[in-house]
């Protein structure tokens, strides 16, 4: 710059900073004489003058001194633990964003899901106060059960060496801070920002959550102008910190002076200390409205006390003044919800929302209005305002003054390209409703209810348009949210909801989202309130309104059907639904333990509850499954026995007795059993995995594809039945097929962790070895699960690593402790490693008593029987070894595992003829040449000729 | 008494370091770090009431002892002051560079999110950032620039900076406020957090 330039400006400046604020305008566009850009160059160094508060008026060595006690008191900072790449939990720490009250965060990445999270440590403060610690949980949680495209994601709130932390969506762009600061936004800018900022609101409010703090610093937006606000919830929890009421002296003297960042968008009662309500929150949009449109804050006071006092008394300049081209309507807007008097403002953001959503049309009007209208009918204008009128986007500013606005009213806003048309094939999750304080008995009601609406919703569509995927396994994978489950299931419809408890009353509000967008469905919402001693009502009122919004015609013997519940008493009904609730997860004990309280309580109350018994009876089979202790099964058997003799005819009936059949062994019966279900309930998914299984076990191989193919054909966007296809194909020596079934599994259903394990098992098994581990660690990265564990120990173990692979086998017991076959892997690859010989003895003897415990359930499992074999020679008990093979062999003469099996017996036992006869005979029935060429137990053999030959030779 | 000997050293090693002697101002940094951990640890003890009062005596307490004017020759005061502050500005944005480079990996990290109860800026950075935007500020105007280092970083009074830069009291108030209006636009220009200041 020319230092006469700079001498202008700076005498310009020292003389205006001598006038009145108000008279400054004037003041400058007369000694700037038109020289637009020296104008705009005072003006913005006066605005900055007027913004810098104490800026550098405290010295370096304080600044520096200060920040050095801010990072001390924060978790981490003082420590090498979170140094960058280092791990926290699942999250390793990739680069430092900042750091402020709330604690340091760091962009960080999810190891499991392949993601970039925000990753925040809580200042130690937290952690001091156990009770304040377990209300930021709970804040935090329902933080985090809001689902909404304008809101942070709260992933998880986790904890880590004694520190908390809350993991949460990284959001990309830039804070609303950081684009007023370049001055007013353009109008339609605003009014999209605003409506995004409005529409979370309103979600957050229905949700009970006040975010307390909004301001332009907690904005983001992105790069294609998408809103996501930052800390929902979490600002009381702040405060909560600090001493209790809001006083000057409280907010400010741990700031020693500073400017807080809060104070400037603090509502009148937020500053007198008085309780806070939604409508805090609108004061704050106001706030961002008049920042948006102008480019500087109401109140610009950088003095606190004046500041407050300012927000407290004093009327805002009116943002036209400040910046002409701002629509009326937007004034008014922006004023209204800006009123000292919470009882003034807007109420709701709805209602804000509603008269945004009349500046949109206005907005939008004129584009088509100058197609179809007249000239004679176009709205006349205001005098004056012509003058100013330029091109044609400020046409349509203006034009937006003055139109007629029709009464259409948006309620939900989405992206233009979003549309509020149902999908035609519907594939549907129901997402278990989030309960908003309450009890823990609450929320295994609220998942119960969310399963029997799906499972009604199911029986509704008849399978023609609607395809529903069942709640327990969304459960099963962790589904929380829409995302989720179109990346785990695929599904193109999301119903999810929040259920609340007030009193003697549930509300349950809930909606249709589509998950690409992750916007509601216009119009596919509703709120119920019922007392909570008429669960029938609820769930009767629920169904029935979902299935409207799902247009599903339902005729009255349908609604008969699905309004029936089985029972007629309240309190057994709502035990019912908390034990199905329960159920959804069990995988933990407790859950089935509740759930068998729960249904046990259920048919205490109605003995004459057949679906109770129905269910209790699978609740007990879980526990059989979990603890491998058949005294449950017996009871399971009892239980389901009790409701065949209730009513034989019902589905679940059916389907508790199809189950306890197979799992005894008495596949014939099963595959009645599940016959019977699929008559009632045609798109019974669960019969159809049970009869197919049961086909299989007795070795109905074509017909068990059949039944897949079947169960495929009713639901062709449902991921399961590919899978359970691809395991058979798997099981027969199809390992293409069924490598491609499980593909499109991943294709349907990109995140499926459990098929992303099959198709390495299935890769590794076609020879794509490297392709193989990829997957196994990719379904690791979603979740670790045992089976893709044990793959990826197995593909090590045959690369010929063993001591690796006994640490993935490890891991995989640690997840299924109960799993033979992965204590059988285990044993093996401590078996080759050198150092570990003496642990393989214990984990073959573990693997061979898990596989007896099977046995005593199913003796004629005669692949159990198998492993048992293997495992007594492994252990050098080769006549247990033999007398176990043969009883094998005589169940499944021509079994190739089986064949196998012998072989390497035989091969342990020290009969090596028998041993090479039956690997002949294995590989002749198909048992791949590869397979054994990479067996380190044929090592010794490696230089026999007839074993060459074997595996030389093609299947003859 | 240690204290005594401490500041004389201290005026010794700034005179040495104004006089060429490079090595001076290494000597120099650890005895200015100990004073920055006297007063953090002030901070520190936030809890108590009179805090502020504490810290401010605190800072007080740290130039007096790291810049002790009675040491210096009346004609050599203007050139003390000028190297002191250089001097501090020298040692601080180094200790903040430092810092920002062993927590965050490298330096030039930008802050992406505000919190809710505002400590604000991630202060380190913001030090390398304004040390940046006063070397454009004195490639612009030199007694500016000169105005912010003696009174920021130095740490000296309105009077103090005027005696050192032979200038009136009213010339650096006015060269401040515009100085100062103008790193703040030159700051926010790249930090977004304009409802939040250093202080």
């Amino acid at each position: 710059m020319e230092t006469e330039r700079w001498t202008e400006i700076e005498q310009l400046y020292h003389a205006a900073l001598e006038l009145d604020e108000s008279e400054r305008p004037a003041f400058l566009a007369k000694a700037c004489a038109g020289d637009e850009s020296l104008r705009r160059e005072v003006e913005s160094l006066l605005e900055s003058d007027a913004q810098a508060g104490s800026f550098i008026e405290s010295p370096a060595i304080e600044v520096a001194a200060r920040s050095m006690a801010a990072d001390d008191r924060l978790p981490g900072s003082s420590t090498s633990a979170l140094e960058i790449g280092s791990t926290v939990s699942h999250y390793r720490l990739l680069t430092n964003l900042g750091r402020g009250g709330m604690g340091i965060v760091y962009r960080a990445r999810d190891t499991q899901l392949g993601r970039d999270t925000a990753l925040k440590f809580l200042p130690e403060e937290f952690l001091q106060d156990a009770q304040k610690l377990e209300r930021f949980r709970r804040e935090a949680w329902a933080a985090s059960a809001l689902n909404h495209p304008n809101i942070c994601t709260i992933y998880e709130i986790g904890e880590h060496g004694g520190r908390v932390f809350i993991a949460m969506e990284m959001v990309e762009g830039k804070t609303l801070a950081e684009k007023v600061k370049k001055g007013p936004l353009p109008i339609e800018e605003a009014l999209a920002t605003s409506r995004q900022v409005a529409d979370a609101l309103e979600e957050a409010h229905e949700h009970n959550i006040v975010h307390r703090d909004l301001k332009p610093a907690n904005v983001m937006v992105t790069a294609k102008g998408r809103v996501k606000i930052l800390d929902f919830g979490l600002a009381k929890l702040v405060r909560e910190v600090e001493p209790d009421a809001p006083t000057e002296e409280s907010l400010f003297l741990t700031q020693a002076g500073a400017v807080m960042g809060t104070v400037p968008y603090m509502a009148p009662e937020q500053l007198r200390g008085e309780p806070v309500d939604a409508r805090t929150d609108l004061y704050a949009l106001g706030e961002l409205m008049y920042e948006m449109a102008t480019g500087r804050r109401p109140f610009p006071e950088s003095q606190t006390n004046r500041l407050i006092s300012a927000i407290l008394t004093q009327t805002p300049r009116r943002p036209s003044e400040l910046n002409p081209k701002i629509p009326e309507e937007f004034e008014a807007i922006t004023l209204k919800a800006m009123e000292k008097e919470p009882a003034k403002r807007y109420q709701s953001a709805r209602e804000l929302m509603a008269d945004l959503g009349l500046q949109d049309s206005a907005l939008r009007l004129p584009l088509s209005a100058s197609r179809t209208i007249k000239p004679a009918m176009a709205p006349p204008m205001r005098k004056g305002k012509m003058a100013v009128i330029g091109g044609f986007a400020l046409a349509l500013l203006a034009l937006l003054l003055f139109v007629f606005v029709p009464a259409i009213r948006q309620l939900f806003v989405g992206t233009p390209s979003t549309s509020n048309a149902l999908p035609k094939q519907m594939e549907l999750a129901v997402l278990p409703f989030s309960v908003i304080g309450g009890n823990p008995g609450d929320d295994a009601f609220s998942r119960g209810l969310a399963e029997m609406l799906a499972a009604k919703l199911a029986q509704l569509s008849s399978g023609l348009s609607l395809q529903v995927v069942p709640v327990r396994d969304l459960a099963a994978k962790n589904v929380q949210t829409a995302k989720d489950a179109q990346r785990v299931f695929g599904v193109n419809l999301v119903l999810n909801g929040s259920i609340q408890r007030e009193s003697d009353l549930y509300r349950i509000s809930y909606g249709l989202i589509n998950p690409s967008s992750g916007f509601q469905i216009s119009g596919k919402a509703d709120t119920i309130t019922r007392p909570a001693s008429d669960p029938f009502g609820i769930e009767d009122q629920v169904v029935e309104s979902a299935a409207t919004m799902l247009g599903l015609n339902v005729k009255t013997a349908e609604r008969e059907k699905v309004e029936s519940h089985g029972t007629q008493v309240a309190a057994a009904f709502r035990d019912y639904l908390k034990g199905i609730g329960y159920l959804q997860n069990y995988e933990t004990t407790e859950n089935i333990d509740n759930a068998i309280d729960s249904f046990r309580s259920a048919v205490k109350v109605d003995s004459a509850y057949t679906l109770a018994y129905a269910a209790l009876a699978q609740a007990y089979w879980r526990k059989f499954d979990t603890t491998q202790d058949t005294a449950w099964m017996s009871k399971a058997q009892e239980s389901c026995s009790h409701a065949a003799t209730l009513n034989a005819n019902l589905a679940d009936t059916h389907l508790c007795q199809g189950i306890m059949q197979g799992s005894t062994g008495h596949y014939a019966e099963a595959i009645e059993e599940f016959q019977k279900v699929l008559d009632i309930e045609p798109s019974n998914t669960f019969a159809y995995e049970g009869l197919a299984n049961a086909q299989y076990n007795l070795k109905r191989l074509s017909d068990a594809k059949t039944t897949y193919l079947q169960a495929i054909s009713v639901r062709p966007n449902y991921w399961a039945p590919y899978n359970w296809l691809g395991i058979l194909y798997l099981r027969t020596g199809e390992n293409a097929k069924a490598a491609e079934m499980f593909r499109k599994v991943i294709q349907l259903a990109p995140e499926n962790q459990q098929a992303i394990s099959n198709l390495c098992g299935a890769d590794f098994m076609v020879g794509k070895w490297i392709e193989a581990k990829e997957m196994c660690k990719k379904s690791i990265a979603i979740r670790a699960s045992g089976s893709a564990y044990s793959n990826l120990g197995t593909i090590t173990f045959y690369e010929g690593h063993f001591e690796e692979s006994a640490g993935y086998f490890k891991k995989a017991v640690t997840i299924n402790p109960k799993e033979s076959r992965m204590w059988g892997n285990l044993a093996d690859a401590y078996r080759w490693s050198p150092n570990e010989r003496a642990k393989a003895v214990r984990a073959y003897r573990q693997a061979t008593a898990l596989a007896q415990e099977g046995l005593r359930v199913n003796p004629n499992d005669y692949s159990l029987l198998g492993d048992v074999a293997l495992y007594e020679a492994k252990s050098s008990k080769i006549k247990q070894a033999m007398r176990d093979l043969e009883k094998a062999l005589s169940l499944a003469p021509k079994n190739v595992q089986l064949m196998y099996n012998a072989a390497i017996v035989y091969l342990l036992a020290g009969q090596q003829v028998k041993a090479l006869d039956y690997l002949r005979r294995a590989r002749d029935l198909g048992y791949p040449v590869e397979s054994i060429r990479i067996d380190p137990e044929w090592a010794a053999l490696q230089s026999d000729p007839a074993f060459q030959e074997i595996i030389a030779g093609d299947k003859r | 008494m240690r204290q005594e000997a401490s500041s004389n050293e201290v005026t010794l090693l700034l005179q040495a370091w104004g006089g060429g002697d490079a090595q001076a101002l290494e000597r120099l940094t650890p005895l200015v770090y100990q004073e920055l951990h006297r007063i953090a640890r002030g901070y520190m003890a936030r809890e108590r009431p009179d805090h502020t009062l504490q810290t401010t005596a605190l800072i007080n307490e740290a130039y007096i002892r790291l810049i002790d004017v009675r040491r210096v020759n009346w004609q050599d005061r203007a050139h003390f002051y000028a190297v002191c502050a250089r001097a501090m500005r020298r040692i601080l944005v180094d200790h903040a560079r430092s810092r920002g480079y062993q927590k965050r990996g490298g330096g030039n990290i930008r802050v992406q999110l505000d919190e809710a109860s505002g400590i604000a800026w991630s202060l380190d950075s913001n030090l390398l950032e304004l040390d940046e935007a006063l070397n454009r500020l004195s490639a612009l105007d030199p007694r500016k620039g000169r105005v912010i280092e003696m009174r920021f970083f130095g740490g000296l009074s309105v009077d103090e900076t005027a005696e050192a830069l032979r200038i009136s009291p009213e010339t650096v108030m006015r060269d401040w406020k515009l100085a100062r209006a103008w790193l703040y636009r030159e700051l926010s220009a790249d930090q977004h957090n304009g409802d939040r200041t250093l202080d």
